[in-house]
């Protein structure tokens, strides 16, 4: 058996739009130096780990000798240690030492498995193929006058349906009574545009009453704008209108919330959500009542999210039942169907 | 108000101002494109509005020289009066008809009681006018949702005989402005079905003679023409062609012929089985977007647009 056949049996995803894009496997936080950290990446297991020079590096969880999975071994004078037989790989890949032959130059077919890695919006972003694009925009990223604030991980079982439920403001009064929406009084949904651009997926602004629509914790009109920038990367902007006039002096009328939502699919069942908000108020709230409010709303939609069957979502819009307010979720599935996605689809 | 009479001429009319009137309503003067008269009318008379889409909708004459209406966007934002609000513009060409009355106002009475409801006041303004303008005792009952939601208020409320209700808990009632009025009055009501059904009963009594009802059409998309006809389509990628019966969708008539489609709701309610049009005059009965934005896009909804001439409509399929 040739090595290229393991590979394709360690592989569980062929679709080349999703194996040739960026995806997040981490926060840039977690990569201390000396830590090997394991991740799957739709079903590949991949080691992540920092070397001396500050940069990550990703490759596949096994050493070429014998197959042994290089995350139990350590980290040691700037090498990856395997933990079965010893052998040594520098932050280029390479094998430098063979212990079994301590004078011996190790063999050019000595080599870990590395993939193309970037740290991006503080967040590990890796390519098990041949990225086609860069990593999709975070305008805010740069923008000095937001605050950006980590949230997550939180774990959902369809990457696609997480996605697909942060595009979606109609279930906001149910799944998010009193916080995101009212569930006596839901907001009608008026048509929105969806358009497929350069950039993906972009929505006109959808209008939705919140009551506790961000962390200041009043009342407000929240504008969503979304844009679907990947198969698994999304972003909305929200315009805020503070509802109650003796609330007004909290904020003002250039006051927004945004969120860059990643996901990281395991495998077809399992995702890994990670987001970064990013808001311009003035005064900015703690980064713990951002996530406080962040992980109750994540919360709420992993569990219903989650009862979604099948997992695998239906691209075939004959499949499930739509309406007009799920335009967005329609165009999405579409998109993921033109793309030539199977991989965790229906 | 009925639709009887549907052989009355139509016309085009150009909307020569508009102005706001209350919370999603726009009062609309109309003249003739030509410049000529529009036929008279009486008060209480109506006239159709016309939809590019076929559909046709009935709105009382504010005044008849010139012709004023007033359109309310209902909430639900399907309906013809929702079309009519958010499309109708100044130097707008709009299709109406003659005008017909089912509502005539007896000029001679000695009390003229008006009772309106909601938008429905707008069947009774033209006879208040008159009744006023010749010296006739009349009073005019106006029950509105709120201040904001009152047609015309600042002009109304401080008309002679004018009152203007709240519709909350303790507002006057109709049988209390009925109790001040004996069996000689004249009573005219228009507004919701609700109130028309609580006018009735507070009536019985009453000489039916003296008793006047319009029925306020509810704004639906129910109201689609019925001369729903086979069609031709041709589906340009492949020159195909397809007859699509009258008791047909054109998806129905896809899917038969085995063509590949997207598709959910076949209600006009998802866009899921939206398609580009090439040729053709389509009539659209969807709610995903309006006729205006289907034109401008040239865009279908398969199963629910048809065609509105018996001609073949050229589809990008």
């Amino acid at each position: 058996m040739s090595v290229k056949t393991i590979l394709h049996e360690l592989e569980g995803c062929t679709d080349s739009a999703l194996l040739n894009d960026w995806h997040v496997v981490a926060y840039s936080t977690e990569l201390e130096q000396g830590r090997l950290l394991p991740v799957t990446l739709m079903e590949r297991d991949l080691v992540l780990w920092r070397s001396d020079s500050g940069e990550v590096h990703a490759w596949d969880d096994l050493c070429i000798h014998r197959g042994a999975r290089l995350s139990k071994g350590c980290i040691d004078r700037d090498t990856v240690v395997c933990p079965y037989h010893g052998w040594r790989y520098n932050d280029q890949g390479n094998c430098v030492l063979i212990p079994a032959a301590p004078n011996e130059q190790p063999m050019k077919k000595a080599r870990t498995i590395t993939h193309p890695v970037r740290e991006r919006y503080g967040f590990v972003w890796v390519s098990t193929g041949t990225p086609e694009k860069d990593i999709p925009v975070f305008p805010e990223w740069e923008d000095t006058s937001y605050q950006k604030v980590h949230c997550g991980p939180y774990t959902f079982r369809s990457g696609y349906r997480a996605v697909e439920n942060f595009m979606d403001p109609s279930h906001f009064p149910f799944v998010h009574a009193g916080v995101n929406g009212i569930y006596d009084n839901p907001d009608p949904i008026a048509p929105y545009d969806v358009e497929l651009t350069e950039e993906g997926l972009v929505t006109s602004e959808v209008r939705v009453t919140q009551p506790y629509g961000d962390p200041r914790e009043i009342p407000v009109i929240a504008y969503y704008a979304y844009k679907c920038l990947r198969p698994l990367v999304a972003y909305f902007k929200k315009r805020l209108v503070i509802q109650n006039p003796e609330d007004q002096h909290k904020g003002n009328e250039d006051d927004r919330f945004c969120t860059f939502l990643t996901t990281q699919m395991v495998d077809q069942q399992t995702s890994i959500v990670r987001i970064c908000c990013a808001m311009n108020f003035n005064p900015q709230p703690t980064v713990e009542d951002v996530r406080r409010r962040q992980d109750i709303v994540y919360e709420q939609d992993a569990g219903i999210v989650d009862t979604q069957r099948p997992e695998r979502i239906p691209v075939d819009l004959r499949q499930e039942l739509h309406h007009r307010s799920d335009l967005l979720g329609q165009k999405y599935r579409k998109w993921l169907q033109t793309m030539g996605i199977t991989y965790g689809v229906f | 108000m009925s639709s009887e009479g549907s052989a009355v001429s139509s016309r085009l009319a150009v909307v020569t101002a508009r102005q706001d009137a209350g919370l999603n309503i726009c009062l609309l003067t109309l003249q003739a494109e030509d410049g000529a008269p529009l036929p008279p009318a009486t008060p209480g008379a109506h006239i159709d509005v016309h939809l590019p889409d076929g559909r046709s909708r009935q709105y009382s004459l504010l005044s008849s020289a010139p012709y004023r209406i007033a359109i309310k966007a209902l909430r639900d934002g399907r309906g013809a009066s929702q079309w009519l609000y958010d499309n109708l513009a100044v130097d707008d060409l709009v299709r109406i008809s003659a005008p017909r009355n089912n509502f005539s106002l007896r000029e001679g009475a000695t009390d003229t009681v008006l009772l309106a409801g909601g938008i429905g006041v707008t069947a009774l303004l033209c006879m208040y006018d008159t009744l006023s303008a010749i010296g006739r005792t009349v009073s005019l009952h106006y029950w509105a949702r709120s201040q904001e939601e009152t047609f015309l208020h600042a002009e109304l409320s401080g008309k002679e005989g004018i009152h203007i209700h709240s519709c909350g808990g303790r507002a006057t009632s109709m049988a209390a402005v009925m109790a001040g009025h004996g069996p000689a009055a004249d009573l005219y009501c228009c507004g919701p079905e609700r109130m028309l059904t609580e006018f009735a009963i507070l009536t019985r009594d009453r000489d039916p003679q003296r008793v006047h009802i319009e029925r306020f059409e509810a704004d639906s998309t129910g109201a689609f023409p019925q001369t729903d006809h086979g069609f031709t389509v041709k589906l340009a990628r492949t020159g195909t062609t397809i007859a699509v019966s009258k008791n047909q969708s054109i998806l129905e008539a896809l899917i038969q012929a085995g063509i590949n489609l997207e598709y959910s709701c076949e209600e006009g309610l998802c866009g899921a089985c939206e398609a580009r049009v090439i040729e053709g005059d389509p009539l659209h009965r969807d709610s995903v977007r309006t006729p205006l934005e289907h034109n401008k896009r040239r865009t279908i909804m398969l199963c629910v647009s048809r065609v509105r001439s018996s001609d073949t409509l050229v589809l990008d399929l």
